[in-house]
């Protein structure tokens, strides 16, 4: 270790090779196979992570969407439903209002209502 | 066939080549590893501080600029890390334990000279002030020149030039017997 080349660029080759076996391990090739694993390892979870990012938003308006389909559907079907009950019931009060019965009677008020 | 260069590895990461980006890594992670381990001085905490600059590198990848070294970019994400961490364990930790000293091992190798060695470097780097540290190891321990330590420290080339050259003199004091034997 010379004090002459202090403020030079040049490199102080003994304290260099001292200070870089001190400082490295007797593992360091295993260490950075794992870097390497741990490497390819967040770069594909962060592409899971940007997916995650864009896809969400399409999540949740195809979801919004879904819902409002069913809506439409769901009150389609109980207006179908709500014609089909009423047809049947005014037939079946026709039939007995054409009795010339009592019961007939009440039956021709309640299609009149109707 | 030759071996792919770092420039055409981070040209491909910053594309978006995981696999790229790994070779990258683990070519680099050896130095990365001693200079956390200069900044830190503690193996463990020196590994977490890589392994987070890691993660940082791939997230800042697309703004690598692909016609300069890779080396300097990710050691000066290494130096960030481990100020991170230094910071985030200040709480629990009020002094730094020396690099070897942390596992020290029940071997045979404490009595003879280069165990002492190791602890006469150990005391001698722990006396060192951060960043002179840093720019010694950076320096001639791994062959930066002044102006790429700057950038990497963030520091003036001046100060790093002086930095070297204290810490040099620091080394030299506390490692007597070295010194005489090298020149």
């Amino acid at each position: 270790m010379s004090d002459t080349n202090d403020f030079n660029q040049a490199r102080d080759e003994a304290l260099g090779a001292l200070l870089r076996n001190h400082l490295s391990a007797p593992d360091d090739a295993a260490f950075a196979a794992r870097m390497r694993v741990e490497a390819v390892a967040a770069a594909r979870t962060s592409d899971w992570t940007a997916v995650a990012h864009w896809a969400l938003p399409g999540l949740a308006a195809a979801a919004l969407l879904l819902a409002a389909v069913g809506a439409a559907l769901g009150r389609t079907l109980q207006e179908s439903a709500a014609r089909t009950a009423a047809g049947s019931t005014a037939g079946s009060l026709l039939e007995l209002a054409s009795d010339s019965t009592p019961t007939g009677g009440v039956a021709l008020l309640a299609v009149m209502a109707y | 066939m030759a071996p792919v260069t770092d420039a055409e590895l981070a040209a491909r990461a910053a594309g978006g080549d995981g696999e790229a980006f790994g070779t990258l890594v683990e070519r680099h992670a050896g130095r990365a590893r001693r200079v956390a381990r200069a900044a830190l001085m503690e193996p463990q905490d020196a590994d977490d501080a890589v392994q987070d600059a890691l993660f940082s590198a791939w997230k800042a990848i697309d703004r690598f600029d692909v016609t300069r070294p890779f080396g300097p970019w990710f050691l000066r994400i290494v130096v960030n890390a481990a100020a991170d961490l230094r910071r985030r364990r200040s709480l629990r930790r009020t002094e730094e334990v020396p690099v070897s000293a942390a596992d020290p091992g029940p071997s045979p190798e404490r009595d003879t000279d280069r165990a002492l060695l190791r602890e006469a470097l150990d005391k001698a780097l722990a006396t060192l002030p951060e960043r002179r540290r840093l720019a010694l190891v950076l320096h001639d321990a791994e062959g930066y020149g002044h102006d790429e330590i700057a950038a990497m420290l963030n520091a003036p080339v001046g100060t790093i030039r002086s930095d070297v050259f204290h810490a040099r003199r620091a080394m030299r004091a506390a490692l007597p017997a070295l010194g005489e034997s090298q020149q």
